[in-house]
Parts: C-alpha cells; structure tokens; sequence
C-alpha cells in the first residue's frame, strides 16, 4: 500500500491542505505548530475513524470553518487505487472511490459502509463498526500503530500485540506476509514444489480440478475413450461370439446332418444291395427257370422220341396184326368164297342123291366143331378177364406213379420253401434278439450317462449351494463385523467443515501465553497446557515459568485454581461451540469408527464402502447361485431315478458282451435307444411275417407229404394187385389183351360159322335145299360179309400202315427235333445257372420297392437337411463377415488391454497425487504444529539491523508468537525493553516498524519519530530508510529534516520532500501566529 | 553361392511380404510411442522395398492387411503412396492383396476413386477380381483372391484355379487366410493346408500371421512371411520377408527368410536396483520394452531406480534410451528401514515431517506414507540443487 494524495480541509487549525506522496521516502517537514500532527491524524482519520464517531470533534476547525473534511488517495495494490472521503462531524458522511488509473473514480461505498470496506482493504485487524463489541472511535490496532503510530507512542509498538486486534485480519496478513519468512527456506522451497505438484491435481480446496488440463479429467477422458472403444469392440466381439457359436451348433448339426445323410446313403445303399441282389437272383432264378423248362422241353422230346418208337413199334404190330387179320379175312373171303361155291355146289348137290349122306357126315362133323369152339371161347373168354384185369391194374399204378411223382414234386418244393422260411425266420429271430440287446445296451448307455449327468448336475448344484452359503455366511460375517458407521458423504463433508472451523478457531485462539509463579514457600503447582495434562512443579521460592499456545490452568495446592485462557472471549466461544459440536459430532463418529483422526475416519469410511460393496457383491454372487440352483431341476431326485433306472437298465444287459453291442450299435449306426425300438418294431414286424409265412409253408409241406404217402400207399396196392394179376398170365398183358381178343373175336366168327353149319345140317331137305339156298344165301352173305370185313381189315390194314406211316413220319421228325436238342448240354447249362444263383448271396432281408422308395426318400431328406444346414452356415457366414470375426477379437483385446493399462495409470496417478497430497498435508500440519511464530520470523532481522545499528551491544531479540513480549539479551541476559534508554527504544521501535512494514509492503508512517537519537544512529537509520524506501513508502514527519534528507537531496528525485509550510494553509488567529 | 545366386537357374525371383499393419493404434500406448510404432512400421515397408531391390526381385507380393483397417487415416496411405513414389520399378510389379484387416470393400482404400488407389504408379497392382490372374517374368503366373469382408469361412486358396493337365509353367497364388493348423480359423478366411497341392501352385504366398511359417511340401511350399515389425509382445518370429526363387529346371523353390525388422520387443522383469542398472547399459534404442520391476528399494536405490527410469523414458528436452518404454512399478516397494542419513540435516519441521510419514507407514495401508517419503526425499534432493 502507499499514499498518493492528501487533501485536509478545516481540520484542527489547518484549512487546507493539499499534499502529493511520492512512492519511496516522503519528508514532510516544517517547523512546530505548523500542523505536522494533525496531516499525521487526518491520514490515521481517514483510514480508521467513522466519520460520524464523537472522535471527530477532536479535528473541528479551530478557526469555525465547516466540518472537518479529508480526502486521502491510496493504492491498496497496483491498479487498485481507493479515494476516501470524510466529513467529521455528527453529521459527518463519507464515501469511498475506486479507480484503477487514480482519475476516474467510482463511488463504490458510502458512509457507515466505507469503514467496514476499508477494513477490508487495509487488513490491520480492525473489525468493522458496528458490531456488538467492536470499538468505537480511532482504534489503533497493532498494524494501525506499527504503520501509522502517532507522534507521542514512540514505543506504543511494543506495548501492543496482535492479540488486543479487533479481528484477525491484521494476523492473517502478518501470518501471510511473515510466513515466508517464518520458515526455513528449505521447508518453503520443498512445501512450494509439493504445491505445485498438488496444485497440478487439486483445487485450494482440495478437490480434484476438473479443468481442461486436470490430470484427473485427462485420465478420465482417456479411459472413457478406451471403455467407449472396448464397448464398441466387446459389443462386436459378443455378436461375433455368438455368430460362431451359432455356426459351431451349425457345423456339429452339419456333421451329424452329413453321419445321418452317410446312414441313410449306406441304408439305401444295402436295401439296394439287397434289392440288386433279390433282382439279380431273381433274373437268374427266371433263366434256370428257362434252363430247366429248356431241359425239361429236351426231356419231353426224348420222351415223345421214345414214345414215337413205342407207338411205331405199336403201329408196326398193329400193320402186322391187320395184316395178319387182313390175310385172315382175305382167307376168309377165300373160304367164304369157297363156303359160299360150297353152298352152291352143295345145293346143286342136294339137288342131287349124295346129299343126304353128305349132310349127316357134315353135321356131326359140324356139332363136334362147335362144341370145341364153345369150349375155346370159355377158354379165352376166361382168359381175356385175367388179361384186363391186369390192364386195369397196370394202368392203376401208371396213373399212382404219375400222381407220385407230382406229389413227391410238390412235397419236396413245400419243404424247400419251408427250409428256408425256417432259415429266414431264425435270421429274423436272431435280429430280433440282437437288436433287442442293443436297445437294451444303448438304453444302459443313455441310463449310464444320464445318471453321470445327474451326478454333475448334482455336484454342481451343491457346489453353487456350498458356494452361494459361504458367501451369505462370509457377508453374514462381514455385516456382524462391521462397525455401525453410517456416515453419508454430505455428513462427512460437515463433519471436515466442522473440523477445519474448529482448527481455524484453535488458531485463532493461539495467541501464546506465558506465566511465571513466583512461590513465597513450599508450593506444590500443577500446570496443564493445551494438551490438557497435569504436571506437578513443587516449587520452593522459585520460580515456575510455564508457556502454551492457547490455554494455561494453574491449581496451586488446594488454594487456587487459576485458567489462563488466549484470544477474545468471542472467538473462545466459538472454539467452544465448535468444540463441543466437533465432541457431539465428530468425536462419536471417530469412536464408533474407531479411528483417531480424520484420515482414518474417511479411511473407515471408503472401507465400509468396498466392505459393503463386497458384501452386496457376495451377496448378489450368492443370489445369483442360488438362482442357478433354483432354476436346475431336482438333479438329487433324478440322480436316485436314474440309478434305479440304470439299475433296472443293466440287469437288462447283464451276461452280455457289451463291447460286442458297442460295436454292433457304432457298425450299425444306431443312433439311439429310440432308433433301437424303432428297428426293433420293424424287425418283430418282419418277424411275424416269416413266422405266417413258415407256418403256411409247413402247412403245405404237412399236406404234400400226407398225400405223398396215402399215394405211396395206394401205389404200393395197385402194384401188388399188378403183380399177382401179371402173374397169371404169359408175356406182357398188352400182347396177351390183343391175342386173347383176337382169338375170342375169331372163336365167335367161328362158332357162329359152325352153329350156322350145324343148323343148316338139320333141317329139311326142302328145308335143306331152302337151307341150302338159305346157306348159300348166307354163305353168299357170309362171303359178302366176310369180303366187308376183308375190305375193313384191308381197311384197317392201310390205316394201321397209315398209322405207322405217320408215326413213322413223327418219329422222323422226333429224331429230328431229337438230334437238335443237346440233354447234357441243356443240363450243364441248367447246372451253370444253378451255380450262378448259389454265387449270389441271398439278402439278408427281402427288400421291397417300397423299401427302396422309402430309403431313397429318407437319403433325399437327409441331404435336403443338410443343404438346408449348410445354407444356414452360409448365411452366419455372411453375418460374421458384417460383424469382423478375429480382426474385431484383436481390436477387443487390443482395447481391453489399453483400458487396463490406462485404469493402472490412473490407479498410479491417484496414487501419485494422494501422496503428494499426503505429503502436503504433512508438511503443513508439521508446521502448524511447530507453531506460527511471528516473533521468531520477525525478530532475527529487527535484532540483525538493530545489532548492526548498535555494534552488537544487543543480542537476540525476543518477540512473542503474535509479536508480544518483547524483550532483549543484553549483557548475556535477557531484559526487557523498558530497560533500555528512550533513544534506544525509538530507534528499536523505528527498526520494528520498517520492518514490518516491509514485510508488510505498505507504507509506513513515522511521525516525529527519532527525536531522541544521536546523529551517528541517525545517519545509520537514515541509510536503513534508504534501503527500505527502495521497496516501500515511507512518509516521515519531522520539525528536522536533515535527519532524513541530505542537503544535496533536498530537491533530487529520490526523496520526496515537502514544506508543510507551503502546503498548508492555515486560518484565523492561527495563521496570522504562523505568519 | 546361395542358390538365388545362381542366376543362370534363377526363372523368377520374387519377394513375399505381408501384415504390414499401417496405421495399427497400438491402444495400450501414449500418443508419442504409438506414433513412433506406427511410423516404424512404415520404415519397415521402406527396407522391404530396399530389400526387393538389393535382390532384384522380379515381383512384390503383398500378401493383405496392409493397413490395419479398410479406411486409415490418410497420413498412413499417404505415407506408403510415397514410398511406392519414390521408387520407378517398371519391371518390378508389386500387388497389393486386400486382406481381412483391410478388406476389399465399399470405402476402403481400395476402391477406384480413392485418392489412394488413385495415386498409385501403374505398376503397382491391386488384387481387386476374386479370379484375378497376372503374368509375370518368363510366364510365371500368379492367381490371387481378395478378402471381401473382414471374417469369412471360404477358402481363397481352394477357390483359385487347378493347374491344367500338360501346364508345365510357374504357378503362384496368394490368397490371405489362416491354415487349418491355426485355431479360429474356420471363420477367418481358413486354407487348406494343402491347398498348394491341391492346385498344383509352386507356391502359396498367404498373410495373416505374423511370424513367419513355412508349410510343407518343400516342392511346393506355402508360406506365410510374417510382418515385417513385430506387433505386440509374446509375438515371435516376427520381422521377416521372404525371398523366394524359382528354377528354370522345375526344381523345388528356394525360400529364404531376410530380417527386415528394426524394433525388438522385450518383456524384461528386474528384481534388483543391480539388474535395472545392467539392463541400463544395454543398446536399447532400438527396443520396446515392457519393464516390470519387482524390489524392495530404499530411498537412495528408490531415488536411482527413478533416474534410470527416466533416462531410459526420456522427457522433453531428450530422447530416452529405450525406443518406447513401459514400466510396471507396482512391485516396488519402498524400504524405511535405512533412510541413509536423509533426514539428519534437514530442519526440524522436516524432520518432523519425516517422523510423521515413518508412523504412518507403519500402519495398515501406509504405502501412501512411503510414497510421499519417497516424494518428500526426490523434493529435497532437488531443493538442495
């Protein structure tokens, strides 16, 4: 601060005024009386009285002028430049300008409100008027003394102290302009670097900066970019996750798509098979069919062959029995010819006398030849009856052995046929079991691995129960062990506030005491500082000499108990208020966290929050478990279910090979227990239809051979009657049938010849002659009738030669047609076939086309299954190509260890910055705890220029904490300074001042100050007013100022010299006595 | 004399590259080391460009993932167009393959009228048709498919053409993939492993791996030449091209592999003051190094192992020792035990100080003390100076 301007109107016994200050040393001088004192008190007026105050009237005009009016420009720092305004009076006002060039002012306060702004201004610990308990009229604080210390109060100085300040701005200011200087540099130096790291990453309250350059919003920044980046990226990743999961189901679908299309190939495959080979052996059995019909074809012509020679051998019999029978009736005819002449000549006989003689002769010879014909044709009539009967029974056993063979065809086909239904029906049973077996195996399997699924799905469950139960306890456990802090960051933040106002006022309270007790006897004292505890002194005529920052209590035995207490009783109260609220507040807080302090507090605080963090966690974790178990089935129950069902399951398979069922399921491909019973119904279905089909078969089998053998059996009679018949007759019976009815048909030609004969014999000679006649007749008839059968045998004759003829003929074509045929070939050829069909294996199963239809359509299904799942991939495929594949999984990792390293670096910058704070917070509280000591700052360089001033008379000077208590070494013990001479005292109070001052940088004001010193001091002091001009205003005035200016300065530049005498005027009797 | 060098039996020398990465983010580093990895990356191509001319290579196969995605910033294509600029190789193609960092698609560098396709000196080939065929050098052939997307379960390789009966000529296909070996690769481009054989190529040129690999027959190899800088740590076999020379006399071809990375990178774990000190004394310019240091130090070790740090680290005003530098330091841990007379000249608020840290460093969490003794001490040290 310094002064610009003064303008002084009616003050005291001056009218007017009017000064300008220069910036370093500003001598203002003239003689006594000529109003030095009263500039000096307007200036102190200006800035510290009320313009209203009773005070003022002390300035009325001496002269009846109007009210006292002054008007002081001042520069609190640069650019700001304040203008006072003051009219004293009771009706005083006043008005306080603000300028930043000194030209252009602006009213910014006006009457009581100017003191209290000024207050502000100047900080000299004056609080502002007005207030209950604040001083009334020119309070001179310890700053107002030590700056603008009036004329007569040369050692006022050091009779005041900060502590009987109205406010604690004159401290502050102090505390701020001395801090510096109170400590060690290497402590300012190393505190400053550590501020300007903090500084860097905190606000002077202590929070994080949140400006552009905050390290904090950096980091922030950074990591949420990479969180922005690895969302984006892990959103990516998630769906490109999920796309390949999708195809990895795809493909595993794809491959059992393609073992399922493969199965059905290799179905269709063997049903074709099977079906090529049925076909095949069916072609096969078609041309042995042909083969045999063509060998059989071969046989019936040799047969025919050999029936032509039979019926040519028959024929020529048959040519040679007509002819024979030919020649016979030709004989015949011969002798009915000759019968018939006979009977001619015998009727020209009888018509002669010999005829008498003649017909007796003839009709015993007649008689005799019937009889023996009679005889012969019982003969042969007897015989013919034994030949037929052999006929008969000849073609009995002909027709048997023919009805034996298609019987003996017929059985033996039923029971081939029945053979091997009986094969394919063992087959069948045999599948059947097999199949059954593998069910059976591949239901155990299913049971095996159900049960194993149970079992895990049973110890996982009890391993999430376990789990979610160690959790609830663990945070059970935690929430048992917590302490009852239940602290909200509002309420911690008042609890801070409440302890930084407490530790402000405790501050504010320590204002550094000091008793001495002095005993008369033996006395027992006991002394309690500011830490509170009681320390005996047994003092016996001594002296007991106790110092504390803020309070001392003294109890002297039983007889007194005195407190001591620092600071105004006001700002006491406070301490106490905030005391008590902070042992109402704070102190219960602390307990119940059981920590000492507020880092602890704050400490307990954020490890509640992580312990309740982690206990919701656990708690969350456990739910979460619980869920899972929740939302599992009953895996306990199904656990026991599948034991009993794997029990049940493998009693099934018990004594079986399962290896070789674990084989015949993988050879076969059977998918499953259901694929197994579906197999198995379509086996039991084929089954029963071998069963059906072998029971007919043995039905017919059964029937054909009942028959075979009631044939056998007829065959047998028939043969037996055949022999005994054959037995009585000679030769072959066919040859004896024609003789016998040859001979009996020529017997009864015979005896009817004879009959006729004998009958015409007997009768009447007219009669014979009619008879003879007759005979002729007859024998005409006879001849006739014998030349007709001539003609028929003739007849018979030539259709026997044509019969033989045209058997003949067949025959030559039979040799023909048998010369063609090759039997052995056609046999061999038949034999190849049969061989061919026993090279092709029969199927195992008989294959239908509509099995085939429906293999073909379960293969067209599968691959329609599978096209439909490779279509599937493709369009995944497609999806995965939008979404990035591996590139996104590399990004995602990429950007997930970024984030992680950037969550370190911020981790290690929190870490960085708390200790730097921590650091801070050390520092200061180590200094606070070391204690402020103004006194200490201050002194060393009073007693440094005083020691210099005095050639080290003096030593050390001591000053209290808030600058009390003076006192100083001299003669190797300290003393106080009313001890010392009053030019001393001047000069060590001007030293004091300056230097306060200085530190203060403010103007400072000495107002007839050094009267008492000797020029050789004088002229030291004016070199140390030198030194300190260069940096403040110092307005010295003085009735001498050669003391402070020298003459060759007089009217230089660096000294501001003014003759009051000129600038001020004075009025009335005053100035008239002036003059 | 290496066989290459034999040229009477040379028919065709070619250089095989792949996986350059330009303009890869290198997201777990600073701004500074990312610019400077990615910058190298660009070198890299420049000495792979130097190599193909030292040999004189009579093609340059560029096997996909060039950049490190379809559309980079344009100071990375910009950058490999001037490389490709300040070369005049007439009788030098080079083909740039698309690969699935980089895929052949709407917007991407690759399209006709993108300022970088644009640029490109015309012997300088983009692989942009899936049958896309070239001749080269004394009627070699090449085939080539692109990727068209940055994931696909199609094999390149197996979609490139069969080798005709009675085609006695040099095959070579370069497709962009991962072999069947590789894990992962049924949706990344996967490629029958033989897929040489099966198409009766002479040689397969492929990228995507970074390491180098070269896959069986020898007759007719398939090889996968790597990046030409490594790209992160653990990668190995990183830093290659591959020059390859085939015979006029239809023998198998030479495949060698030439160094042409710069950069090492090293995952290195101190545990000693001593260790970071030999570790400081090594070359290390060249080299990314990820540091984790695991020791109990005392303040004055502290205080070196800080100074060694930070030259290696450099700052402002100089170049660090190491290339690009990355510290764990959450395994140093700060000894109280012998503070090295640090606290014995200091004034007693310091000293105050000092006590205060002690205690508290003796209590539960009170790492935070030692650090900021730890501060406390660095600050000092420089106070004093």
């Amino acid at each position: 601060m310094k002064l610009i301007s003064l303008l002084v109107e009616n003050f005291r016994g001056i009218r007017k005024a009017e000064l300008e200050f220069g910036s370093g040393l500003n001598v203002l001088y003239g003689a006594n009386d000529l109003g030095k004192s009263s500039i000096a008190a307007a200036i102190r007026a200006a800035f510290l009285l009320q313009a209203t105050s009773s005070k003022g009237k002390e300035f009325e005009s001496w002269h009846g002028a109007g009210d006292p009016f002054v008007k002081l420009v001042f520069e609190s720092e640069p650019q700001h430049i304040w203008r006072v305004r003051k009219t004293f009076g009771s009706a005083g006002h006043a008005f306080l300008d603000e300028s930043s060039d000194g030209v252009h002012f602006n009213n910014v306060k006006r009457a009581g409100e100017v003191d209290g702004e000024l207050s502000k201004i100047l900080q000299w610990g004056l609080a502002p008027p007005g207030g209950k308990g604040k001083p009334k009229g020119m309070s001179m604080t310890f700053l107002a003394t030590a700056l603008m210390a009036e004329q007569d109060k040369v050692a006022a100085i050091f009779e005041q102290s900060l502590t009987g300040d109205s406010d604690e701005s004159g401290k502050k200011r102090l505390i701020k302009a001395l801090n510096a200087a109170a400590e060690d540099p290497l402590y300012r130096k190393v505190l400053g670097k550590v501020q300007e790291r903090v500084d860097i990453a905190f606000t002077s309250t202590g929070r994080q900066k949140q400006g552009q350059n905050s390290p904090w919003i950096r980091i922030r920044e950074a990591i949420r970019r990479k969180e922005e980046d690895l969302r984006g990226c892990t959103e990516l990743v998630k769906k490109t996750e999920s796309i390949e999961a999708e195809m990895r189901a795809l493909r595993a679908d794809q491959l059992n798509g393609k073992a399922a299309v493969e199965q059905a190939e290799a179905i269709l495959a063997q049903i074709e098979t099977a079906h090529r080979l049925g076909v095949q052996r069916s072609e096969i059995a078609d041309r042995l069919e042909q083969r045999k019909e063509a060998l059989r074809a071969v046989e019936a012509v040799m047969r025919e062959l050999r029936q032509t020679e039979t019926q040519l051998g028959a024929a020529l019999a048959e040519v040679e029995k007509c002819a024979k029978r030919e020649r016979a009736a030709h004989q015949e005819l011969e002798d009915a010819t000759q019968r018939a002449q006979a009977a001619k000549d015998e009727l020209a006989r009888l018509q002669s006398e010999d005829r008498a003689r003649e017909r007796l002769l003839q009709q015993e010879s007649a008689q005799k030849q019937c009889a023996e014909l009679r005889t012969r044709q019982v003969q042969t009539e007897a015989s013919l009856a034994l030949v037929e009967r052999v006929r008969r029974a000849a073609l009995r056993v002909g027709e048997l052995e023919a009805e034996t063979a298609k019987l003996e065809a017929a059985a033996n086909a039923a029971q081939a046929q029945q053979e091997r239904a009986l094969k394919v029906l063992d087959d069948a049973r045999r599948d059947e079991r097999t199949m059954q077996q593998a069910g059976d195996w591949l239901r155990c399997a299913a049971m095996r691995q159900a049960l194993a699924e149970a079992e895990t799905g049973f110890a996982q469950i009890e391993t999430w129960r376990v789990t979610a139960k160690e959790k609830r306890a663990a945070a059970a456990k935690l929430e048992a062990a917590e302490p009852g802090l239940d602290i909200t960051p509002a309420q911690l933040q008042a609890l801070q506030k409440l302890d930084r106002d407490l530790e402000v006022a405790r501050a504010s309270l320590r204002v550094g005491l000091e008793v001495s007790v002095r005993a008369q006897g033996k006395l027992r004292v006991s002394v309690s500082g500011d830490d509170g505890a009681w320390v005996a002194h047994d003092l016996d005529g001594s002296v007991l000499e106790t110092a504390a920052d803020r309070e001392i209590a003294i109890n002297i035995d039983s007889i007194a108990g005195i407190v001591v207490s620092g600071g105004s009783a006001e700002v006491r109260r406070t301490a106490a208020g905030l005391q008590s609220r902070w042992a109402a507040e704070v102190e219960p807080a602390l307990a119940k966290a059981g920590v000492l302090n507020f880092t602890g507090l704050v400490r307990s605080i954020e490890e509640k929050a992580a312990r309740a963090s982690g206990i919701k966690e656990a708690l969350t974790e456990a739910a979460q478990l619980e869920q899972r178990v929740a939302d599992q089935p009953d895996w306990a129950a199904l656990r026991l279910q599948r034991q009993a069902e794997l029990a049940a399951a493998e009693t099934a398979v018990t004594g079986l090979d399962e290896s070789a069922l674990e084989k015949l399921v993988r050879g076969q491909r059977i998918q499953s227990v259901t694929d197994a019973e579906k197999r198995l119904v379509t086996i039991r279905g084929d089954l029963a239809k071998r069963i059906s089909d072998e029971r007919r078969l043995n039905d017919t089998s059964a029937r054909a051979v009942a028959a075979l053998q009631e044939n056998t059996r007829a065959m047998s009679l028939a043969r037996a009657e055949f022999t005994e018949a054959q037995s009585v007759i000679e030769g072959n019976w066919e040859s004896a049938l024609a003789r016998h009815r040859s001979e009996r048909d020529a017997i009864g030609l015979a005896l009817h010849a004879a009959d006729a004969r004998l009958a015409g014999l007997g009768s009447e000679d007219v009669e014979v002659s009619s008879k003879a006649e007759t005979a002729v007749a007859t024998a005409e008839a006879q001849r006739a009738q014998t030349q007709a059968a001539h003609e028929k045998t003739g007849e018979d004759l030539r259709k026997a030669e044509n019969t033989r003829a045209s058997i003949e003929g067949q025959l030559t074509l039979r040799k023909e047609a048998a010369a063609k045929c090759d039997e052995a070939g056609a046999r061999s050829a038949a034999a190849l076939v049969e061989a061919e069909l026993a090279l092709v294996p029969k199927p195992a199963h008989s294959v239908t086309d509509s099995n085939l239809a429906e293999a073909g359509q379960h293969v067209r299904e599968a691959r329609a299954q599978l096209q439909g799942l490779a279509d599937a991939i493709h369009a995944k495929g497609g999806a995965l190509q939008h979404v990035g594949g591996d590139v996104v999984k590399q990004h995602a990792a990429d950007a997930q260890e970024a984030l992680r390293a950037e969550r370190e670096r911020e981790q290690d910058l929190k870490n960085e910055f708390a200790a730097w704070d921590l650091l801070k917070n050390t520092l200061l509280e180590a200094e606070r705890e070391e204690g402020v000591h103004l006194g200490r700052a201050l002194g060393g360089p009073i007693a440094e220029r005083f020691g210099e001033l005095t050639h080290g008379r003096y030593g050390h000077l001591s000053l209290g904490p808030d600058l009390d208590t003076p006192s100083i070494t001299a003669a190797g013990a300290p003393r106080e300074l009313a001890a010392l001479s009053v030019g001393t005292r001047e000069q060590l109070s001007t030293i004091f001042r300056l230097t306060l001052a200085e530190q203060l940088q403010s103007t400072v004001m000495l107002d007839d100050q050094l009267t008492q010193t000797d020029s050789l001091r004088m002229a030291w002091l004016r070199d140390l007013i030198r030194v300190v001009t260069r940096q403040i205003q110092v307005v010295v005035f003085t009735c001498r100022p050669s003391d402070y200016v020298l003459p060759e300065e007089m009217n230089s530049a660096a000294v501001h010299s003014i003759d009051l005498e000129q600038a001020i005027k004075r009025g009335g009797s005053a100035a008239a006595a002036a003059s | 004399m290496k066989p290459w060098e034999a040229t009477e039996d040379v028919a065709l020398k070619i250089l095989h590259t792949a996986d350059w990465h330009l303009g890869c983010r290198f997201r777990s580093f600073g701004d500074d080391d990312r610019n400077k990895l990615t910058r190298a990356r660009l070198e890299a191509v420049d000495r792979v460009f130097g190599l193909a001319e030292s040999y004189s290579v009579d093609a340059v196969l560029c096997a996909g993932d060039l950049f490190d995605e379809p559309a980079p910033p344009e100071q990375w294509w910009r950058g490999l167009l001037e490389l490709l600029k300040r070369r005049n190789w007439q009788d030098r193609p080079v083909f740039l393959l698309p690969g699935n960092h980089d895929p052949l698609e709407a917007n991407s560098v690759w399209t006709v009228d993108h300022p970088f396709r644009r640029g490109l000196p015309p012997w300088v080939h983009v692989v942009d048709r899936d049958d896309y065929s070239m001749e080269l050098q004394g009627g070699a052939m090449l085939f080539a498919a692109p990727c068209r997307s940055q994931a696909g379960s199609n094999d390149l390789a197996m979609l490139l053409p069969a080798r005709p009966d009675g085609d006695k000529g040099i095959r070579i296909g370069m497709v962009h993939g991962q072999t069947f070996d590789m894990p992962g690769h049924q949706t990344n481009f996967p490629i029958d492993s033989e897929a040489a054989v099966k198409r009766g190529l002479d040689y397969l040129a492929l990228g995507d791996t970074h390491a180098f690999r070269e896959l069986p027959p020898k007759a007719q190899p398939t090889v996968y030449p790597g990046a030409p800088e490594t790209t992160k740590f653990g990668e190995t076999d990183a830093g290659f091209a591959a020059i390859v020379c085939f015979s006029r006399h239809g023998r198998p071809p030479v495949v060698q592999r030439e160094p042409v990375g710069k950069w090492r990178w090293r995952d290195e774990t101190c545990r000693s003051a001593a260790e970071l000190e030999n570790l400081r004394r090594e070359d290390l310019r060249d080299c990314v190094l990820r540091l984790t240091l695991e020791m109990q130090v005392s303040l004055a070790e502290e205080s070196r192992v800080d100074a060694i740090i930070r030259e290696l680290q450099g700052d402002e005003t100089a170049h660090g020792r190491a290339g690009v530098l990355q510290v764990n330091r959450q395994g140093v841990t700060l000894s109280t035990a012998d503070l090295g007379g640090f606290d014995e000249n200091l004034p007693d608020v310091l000293k105050s100080v000092v006590g205060r840290l002690l205690e508290q460093s003796e209590l539960p969490g009170g790492e935070m003390a030692k650090r900021a003794l730890s501060h406390l001490y660095r600050v000092v040290r420089e106070a004093r100076q």
